[in-house]
């Protein structure tokens, strides 16, 4: 059965509880992560095989303002009916349009009670949340820049930038090093020589 | 001296050291300097010179301050050091009354006798740091986006410069503020390779490594996969070997694969 996804910060879904949450209850920063507006809140449809994935991850991935880790949580796409939540097709609003009309859904009609036993229901019946590294979600990015998946005018610009530069290489990354103890050095003897 | 030996002023909350007679480039005992309970510069106190006893001083070092704990670290109450060259540059808290150096070198600086000594916080500048720590209690944080919180430390720190390092060490320590907010800060710092210096930044991430929150070990982790520092290694080994959280173990291991690599 098709998973749905949902971004969330991987260290608020541990499945190690807090000692003060008993069992069949969750801890509160989890309820953090399902946001909603209108009263919906937006997953994405992830076939069996995981086959698009990476896609839908690096769609999530270009609507961000910097490239960083990716976390999200996967799960059966049975939770919401056997909760009684609908589930609408909707358009995501990635810059990836294929992603955006395939794949996205809408959680509709929530009420509270119904987004906490959602996120209960979620947090005992789902495998541990995932991450992409920061460097996997930037190898995602140019694969889906290559293959023309993103349209690039709704791409930030420190993404793009980024996606363009990579990683700062192990030289460079000395030579930025260097460049730092050669100022403060500076800075010290010009106070030493004034003095 | 004793930190018993010291006198404390609470109205103005400092620690007042009594004038000590010292000769022109006599040893100084560090314990004089730092006290004998405040040898960790992180616990927030700075040695003041004051300079109407100071002739050959630079103009502007009216303020001497330890830095680093591994370099205070030969420094130790009962051990006794040259007064240290102070090399280093203005901060800009200087615009405020405080110029920060600290004692790279052990060169002697000549000092005339007499020297007062006062151990003061910079409460104002750490009290705008606490602030939007407060204020961003209220924030929602999503990753990778800019928000109201990085945007203000980044201009803080860029304000403050070196002496942000201690004051964002000092609130981290003392478990004021909220974790997700400062989860917030590891992974920002991580990429604050514009307004902090790389040693800045692995120092507050390997103390972020150490908080009692999960959620802020793990900020910190991503702040130093982020930063890709093979420096931080070693860091990275001893937390991993003492995190009792699985999953973010593995995620530390992760972050220490990927710095191996480099």
């Amino acid at each position: 059965m098709p998973q749905l996804l949902v971004k969330v910060r991987k260290a608020r879904w541990y499945k190690s509880r807090p000692p003060f949450v008993l069992r069949g209850d969750i801890p509160a920063d989890c309820l953090g992560d399902l946001n909603t507006s209108s009263q919906c809140m937006s997953v994405w449809v992830i076939n069996d095989d995981e086959g698009n994935l990476k896609r839908v991850l690096c769609a999530l991935a270009a609507t961000r303002d910097s490239i960083v880790a990716f976390d999200f949580l996967l799960f059966d796409q049975s939770i919401p009916d056997i909760l009684g939540i609908s589930v609408k097709q909707t358009d995501g609003a990635t810059p990836d349009i294929h992603a955006n009309q395939n794949w996205h859904r809408d959680l509709v009609d929530l009420s509270a009670r119904k987004l906490v036993e959602l996120a209960i229901s979620v947090f005992e019946n789902s495998e541990p949340a995932r991450r992409y590294s920061e460097n996997e979600v930037l190898t995602m990015l140019k694969a889906g820049i290559q293959r023309n998946e993103l349209d690039l005018a709704r791409v930030k610009e420190g993404v793009l930038k980024k996606v363009e530069s990579g990683p700062l290489s192990r030289v460079a990354k000395l030579q930025r090093m260097s460049k730092e103890i050669w100022t403060a050095s500076k800075i010290a003897w010009d106070k030493f020589v004034q003095s | 001296m004793s930190r018993s030996a010291l006198a404390w002023n609470e109205e103005i909350d400092r620690e007042v050291v009594p004038p000590l007679n010292i000769g022109v480039g006599s040893a100084l005992p560090a314990s004089f300097l730092f006290g004998t309970s405040k040898i960790d510069p992180v616990a927030g106190w700075t040695a003041r010179l004051n300079l109407d006893s100071v002739s050959t001083l630079p103009p502007a070092a009216h303020h001497l301050e330890a830095r680093d704990s591994d370099e205070l670290k030969p420094y130790g109450p009962g051990n006794a050091t040259s007064v240290q060259t102070i090399a280093e540059s203005i901060s800009p808290g200087f615009q405020e009354g405080i110029a920060h150096y600290f004692p790279v070198q052990m060169a002697t600086w000549p000092i005339t006798n007499q020297i007062a000594i006062v151990r003061t916080k910079d409460r104002t500048t750490e009290m705008r740091f606490r602030n939007i720590f407060q204020k961003a209690i209220e924030e929602f944080f999503e990753d990778g986006m800019d928000n109201e919180f990085t945007a203000e430390l980044g201009s803080l720190v860029q304000k403050y410069g070196p002496d942000s390092k201690y004051i964002l060490a000092r609130i981290l320590k003392d478990n004021t503020s909220s974790p997700s907010v400062w989860a917030e800060a590891m992974r920002w710092i991580g990429r604050a390779d514009e307004v902090m210096s790389s040693g800045s930044r692995l120092f507050l991430l390997k103390e972020g490594l150490k908080s009692q929150f999960a959620e802020v070990r793990d900020g910190a982790a991503l702040g130093l996969a982020s930063m890709d520092d093979p420096f931080a290694v070693p860091y990275l080994e001893r937390a991993i070997a003492s995190e009792r959280v699985e999953e973010l173990r593995k995620d530390m291991k992760q972050v220490l694969d990927q710095l191996r690599s480099r």
